[in-house]
């Protein structure tokens, strides 16, 4: 195909997803530099918005506790996320199929589900905590402290280091490690000379992104750190309304930019860590069976450190979530026969914007999923074989959703939601959560979508190029029909990713636009605790469904 | 190979993953200074061989020894660990380590003996030199060609004097294109000894002139050469000889194993010794030109025999009737063909 071919629909492609990009963006900046909000008369421009929160003591103390959060959770995931990744790809491991499959659920359950699982579970009136008391006299655990919040969101983050580190040991040809052998390394040796060094670079990748996930961590500090007042910077910007009473948008908008000021470069430098690791790739050559590493008697001692992490990550936060749902309330002393009741799911039945919030849910997931693959598609085709620079341009612009938090860009499109004649109409329509979390999840689904289309080699479109098709018809017949199991596939990982968003619906919700997400977040605030455990368990039961989907048809979990 | 006067040797070597058998049995001695080449088709076995040379594959049993020192023991249950066996591999994929430079790659050999520093930067730059990559030293694998990253190979498992350099198709990057035809014309070149490889057991092992003159199989008489196949009956069995007859055709030639009148055989000779006569005579057969070939220094015909077609060098007399003489002592009678596998004829 010609390298700059111009075409009117691939402009078109181009030109919206910039505009829903940039629009948002934009207007944050902008909004930042206002010293009231922008649809108040008297806004001037100037600085008076950073000058504000450089000042508060809050602002600092929540920006060196995301720091340390952040930080900590790349402490404890990397080291465990590299092991997980070893047991599975290089030993003998048993049940080494199952455990895959369940070390990527934390990875598709809500923050926010897994967050107030480990409160009903954990919290100092939780069930494993009152079980504890009932052993050892006292609970020996605090949840609400900020190593508790660092240690939870670690182990809830073991799964992306693993993904990239298995990934990277898969890749790594058994041959460069056998030459080692050969040229007289003992294991060992191999290990740290050769395996060790040549996944540097995927964990490397892993620590920056399990940092940047940490920075802009919303959920479990919005409900792990409210108790003892711990602010991080996602939820400082949380709170700002409250602080002051009034909707301080341009505030917002200055935290807003100093997030964006932190996670845009980790986002650049994965991008960089992820072509430069390209030199890494080992030589070709014939693939070899990978041999495994017996463990023998150690494969016990791993298989319950494996279990140990399976259960505190899993068990412990959706056992609680499910026996809450079933509770009328719960503390010491209680009985648990004589709490159990149906009416949390009674009361969610009830309300009738509980009820809207899952539907909407079921609706964003499903067609509302379909259509963010039609349209990630759209612009997936638009780049495809393009060597020009409209795919340079492509390239980088869907990148930059991904240095936009949730909440962020919620808030963005509330305000476009809010002012932008012709779209205002649409403000109380689930349409304005769909198009957030569209474009919040862009930079994901591209990853879907170039990956299917990476499985096609280039002679198969070109062949039919030379018999005769025009781009169009090449498209209709030969790059679709090939990647539609990818697309398929795609369309059921975006709908679990949709119904588990929470963040992004916060600012967005409102009458008609709730979503079960956005909904746990403001029943969390007004302490609806009951209606909180049933939604949440609907949360788990719904992603469930997606996930049982996904593994009766193979569909790979991760991109 | 080098000074070092010990022999590698192999015996009763077998090795079978799951239920499928690659090595039955090979036997094999190395001798030192000697270049001995291993051929055979894809899935003879060649690799898994060296692989468990090198100890990069478990046997099931057999022996493997270089000198006093033994790599593998089936039966005493002795098995070196590869880092241990103190080999020199090549592997076909290079297997660089693609986080080292040219001279890190060639030196960790070196370093894990722990040679001192100064030691170890005059021998990576001789071997270096030696191959011709001196001014690549600093560079890493993915700046180099193909053929660059292969001497790269060659000069990490030579750099540390190893008793035995094991190369795995050190031919395949020279020409992608090269086909195993021609890679055993270079083997025969190259090489002090052959190995000849099929299906898990040595064939036959020799020379290249004992290879390619005295094939003691037709596997082996196929394998190397071009050759004419005239697949028939014994007519007749005479010290030695024996007499083929086909469709129409009876030539004498030379029996190679047991052949009772009345078996089915094949006669094998090769291209180069078949003759275009100038008439009737012993051992010659009539046959009809169907084309030739120009091929610069010689020109090649191929001719008609009933249903078989003959091939030889030379240039034909007019019209398209000619005899062909196959000499007694040049054509091979094998006993009972063997299906041959396509990708080496």
């Amino acid at each position: 195909m010609t390298a700059r071919s111009f075409s009117i629909p691939r402009t078109a492609v181009v030109a919206v997803t910039a505009v829903v990009i940039f629009l948002p963006l934009g207007l944050i900046f902008w909004q930042s530099f206002l010293n009231a909000p922008f649809f108040n008369p008297e806004h001037r421009v100037g600085l008076a918005a950073y000058a504000f929160i450089f000042e508060d003591a809050d602002f600092w103390t929540a920006f060196l506790n995301s720091i340390l959060i952040a930080a900590g959770m790349v402490i404890i995931a990397l080291p465990l996320g590299a092991a997980l990744a070893f047991l599975l790809t290089r030993t003998d491991l048993p049940a080494q199929r199952s455990i895959e499959v369940l070390v990527l659920i934390p990875v598709f359950v809500s923050p926010m589900v897994l967050a107030f699982g480990y409160v009903v579970s954990m919290g100092p009136v939780g069930f494993y905590s009152l079980l504890a008391k009932d052993l050892v006299g006292d609970v020996p655990w605090n949840v609400y402290s900020l190593a508790s919040i660092a240690v939870i969101a670690g182990l809830t983050h073991v799964p992306h280091v693993y993904l990239y580190s298995s990934a990277a040991l898969k890749s790594l040809g058994s041959d460069v490690e056998e030459a080692a052998r050969v040229v007289g390394a003992n294991p060992l040796q191999v290990a740290m000379n050769v395996s060790l060094p040549m996944t540097m670079p995927a964990l490397f990748y892993a620590a920056v992104l399990v940092f940047f996930l940490g920075f802009e961590l919303f959920g479990l500090p919005l409900v792990l750190g409210d108790p003892e007042g711990r602010l991080v910077l996602s939820t400082y910007l949380y709170k700002l309304t409250n602080k002051l009473g009034t909707p301080s948008y341009h505030l917002m908008a200055a935290v807003a930019v100093c997030i964006v000021a932190v996670t845009f470069p980790l986002v650049l430098l994965q991008r960089w860590l992820l072509k430069s690791a390209g030199k890494y790739v080992s030589v070709k050559g014939k693939a070899t069976r990978q041999k495994l590493l017996p463990l023998g008697g150690w494969k016990w001692v791993a298989l319950s450190i494996v279990a140990l992490w399976l259960i505190f990550t899993i068990v412990v936060p959706i056992s609680g979530i499910a026996l809450r749902a079933f509770v009328e309330q719960w503390g010491e002393g209680i009985n648990l026969a004589d709490v159990v009741t149906l009416d949390n799911f009674r009361g969610v039945s009830d309300q009738s914007d509980q009820v809207r919030a899952i539907i909407n849910t079921l609706l964003i997931g499903t067609i509302g999923g379909g259509l963010a693959v039609a349209c990630y598609t759209a612009i997936g085709l638009a780049g495809h074989r393009q060597r020009g620079g409209v795919a340079r341009i492509l390239d980088y612009i869907v990148l930059i959703p991904r240095a936009i938090p949730g909440l962020l860009a919620g808030l963005a499109f509330l305000w476009i939601f809010l002012f932008v004649p012709f779209v205002k109409e649409l403000r109380n329509s689930i349409f304005s959560v769909w198009l957030a979390y569209s474009v919040v999840w862009l930079a994901y689904g591209m990853r879907l979508i170039s990956s299917a289309l990476l499985q096609i080699g280039p002679e198969l479109e070109e062949s039919a190029r030379t018999v005769g098709a025009s781009n169009a018809r090449v498209l209709k017949d030969v790059t679709l029909p090939l990647i539609r199991f990818g697309l398929l596939a795609s369309w059921l990982l975006v709908f679990m990713i949709f119904e588990r968003e929470y963040s992004t619906g916060v600012y967005l919700l409102g009458q008609g636009t709730e979503v079960i997400g956005s909904m746990l977040v403001s029943l969390w605030g007004a302490g609806a605790i009951d209606q909180v455990a049933a939604l949440s368990l609907i949360n788990i039961a719904l992603v469930a469904v997606g996930l049982a989907v996904a593994l009766r048809f193979g569909v790979r979990l991760h991109e | 190979m080098n000074k070092s006067a010990n022999k590698l040797v192999v015996e009763g070597l077998y090795l079978q993953y799951g239920d499928n058998p690659i090595l039955k049995g090979v036997s094999l001695t190395l001798n030192p200074g000697e270049v001995v080449a291993l051929l055979g088709a894809s899935g003879s076995g060649k690799t898994t061989l060296l692989r468990a040379v090198a100890g990069l594959e478990q046997p099931n049993e057999g022996r493997i020894a270089i000198g006093a020192t033994v790599l593998y023991d089936g039966a005493a249950k002795v098995e070196l660990p590869v880092e241990k066996r103190n080999l020199g591999l090549v592997f076909q994929s290079y297997a660089l380590w693609p986080h080292r430079t040219v001279f890190e790659n060639v030196a960790y050999g070196l370093r894990l003996r722990s040679k001192d520093a100064g030691d170890v930067e005059r021998r990576v730059h001789e071997a270096l030199t030696n191959l011709g990559l001196s001014a690549l030293s600093q560079r890493l694998p993915h700046q180099l060609s193909g053929g660059q990253q292969q001497r790269v190979a060659i000069a990490r498992a030579l750099v540390y004097n190893p008793p035995v350099v094991l190369m795995d198709e050190p031919l395949s990057n020279l020409d992608a294109k090269l086909r195993e035809e021609a890679r055993a014309w270079l083997a025969m070149a190259m090489s002090d000894r052959i190995l000849l490889l099929n299906y898990g057991r040595i064939e036959q092992q020799g020379t290249p002139e004992e290879m390619y003159d005295r094939p003691q199989t037709q596997f082996s008489a196929e394998f190397m050469g071009s050759n004419n196949q005239l697949p028939g009956k014994v007519a007749q069995v005479v010290d030695g000889r024996a007499m083929l007859e086909g469709d129409g055709w009876r030539l004498w030639g030379t029996a190679r194993g047991n052949l009772k009148t009345g078996d089915v055989a094949t006669g094998v000779i090769r291209l180069e010794r078949t003759r275009i006569a100038n008439g009737e005579g012993d051992n010659r057969v009539r046959t009809e030109l169907i084309t030739d070939m120009f091929l610069g220094d010689r020109r090649e015909n191929l001719f008609q025999l009933g249903a078989l077609r003959l091939r030889c060098y030379g240039k034909t007399t007019n019209g398209t009737t000619c005899w062909l003489e196959l000499p007694q002592e040049h054509l091979w009678i094998f006993a009972r063909p063997q299906e041959l596998r396509s990708d080496h004829v």
